[in-house]
């Protein structure tokens, strides 16, 4: 059920049309894992907390340092050395008091990620590496549960929501391990651009409304200003969501 | 014939054209010989073609009119015409920490 304060705080998302008072109570009810507190993961987590998502985890093992903060928008100057996790639930604990947040300071594994995103509504992609990525898309096509990938280098971005059983999966993309050159340059706009679009996608896939990013991949260049989509396909021959793979 | 060039990755591929516009001599110019003049061009920044194979680098990808290369019959054979738009990009962007 919706508070007075839940019709008065989400006022005016609720007057979107398709969205609504039932909009919004699904969103109170849903539950969304953040995998990553850095330059994706705190403005989507902002998003999602302003949004009145009901309980929102996030997970990073990692703590917050002075390079992070041209980025990592719920990290202040105070909270260097602190677990970003931490640092990111009590900032968004005082911009939504309404909601739950579940800070996780463990690092997501093959072995534990199943269990990390169990009955969650979506899984939102703040990662910052390939293989942890993989372990997530794997974790997501097992347990049925959509994942919004975003990634980022530079000024570029790329998104894609993963619905499995429906669409291709970020395996059926990248199928082979890229060259990663780390750390990646980036500005703090680009990760909040990526985030934000992430964010609309995991409210349309819980409230279900709109169209979503399923099937194709948005890649964007804030350099140049170009933006376009890219179909992506399912190979059959998948190692996590086709024949190959462990479902 | 003028080709606009768009750019879905870290590098602008235009820049290094006036314009973004790729002023191509042969009359009947493919895919191949702009990408092959893009990777030229570029200094070794856009390895578009991979060298060994001849083909297109498995880390980029190449839109014609918002098409697909790899849903293109004739693929870097394609023939380009006055005025098409080619974008190209990189399928890998994996930060966001
Ligand atoms: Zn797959």
């Amino acid at each position: 059920m919706l508070t007075k304060e839940d019709l008065e705080r989400y006022d005016r998302q609720i007057r979107y049309e398709g969205f609504g008072e039932e909009g919004q109570h699904k969103l109170k009810a849903s539950h969304v894992v953040v995998a990553g507190a850095g330059g994706i993961g705190c403005p989507a987590s902002t998003y999602l907390a302003c949004a009145g998502v009901g309980k929102i985890t996030i997970i990073d093992h990692q703590a917050v340092e002075l390079s992070n903060l041209n980025r990592q928008i719920l990290h202040w100057d105070k909270d260097i050395g602190q677990e970003k996790a931490v640092s990111a639930a009590n900032k968004l604990r005082n911009l939504n008091p309404s909601i739950e947040i579940a800070p996780v300071t463990t690092q997501i594994t093959g072995i534990n990620a199943r269990d990390l995103i169990k009955g969650a509504s979506a899984v939102l992609d703040a990662m910052d590496n390939f293989e942890t990525r993989a372990i997530l898309n794997q974790a997501c096509v097992t347990e049925g549960i959509p994942f919004v990938h975003g990634g980022v280098w530079g000024l570029c971005g790329q998104v894609t929501t993963i619905i499995p059983g429906k669409t291709p999966c970020l395996a059926c993309l990248y199928p082979q391990k890229p060259e990663e050159h780390k750390p990646p340059p980036v500005f703090g706009v680009t990760p909040a651009m990526v985030a934000i679009i992430q964010v609309v996608e995991t409210i349309k896939i819980i409230a279900g409304f709109g169209r979503l990013l399923a099937g194709q991949v948005l890649y964007i260049n804030e350099g140049t200003m170009d933006f376009c989509f890219r179909e992506a396909v399912r190979r059959p021959d998948c190692e996590v969501c086709g024949s190959r793979g462990d479902r | 014939m003028k080709i606009r060039l768009r750019s879905f990755f870290h590098f602008d591929v235009a820049e290094v054209f006036d314009q973004g516009q790729v002023q191509l001599a042969d009359d009947r110019p493919t895919l191949r010989d702009l990408l092959k003049e893009v990777t030229q061009r570029s200094d070794g920044k856009a390895q578009v073609i991979d060298p060994a194979t001849g083909e297109l680098d498995t880390e980029y990808f190449v839109l014609v009119n918002g098409r697909d290369l790899q849903c293109l019959e004739l693929g870097l054979e394609t023939e380009l015409r006055d005025g098409d738009e080619v974008g190209i990009g990189m399928m890998h962007f994996w930060g966001g920490g």
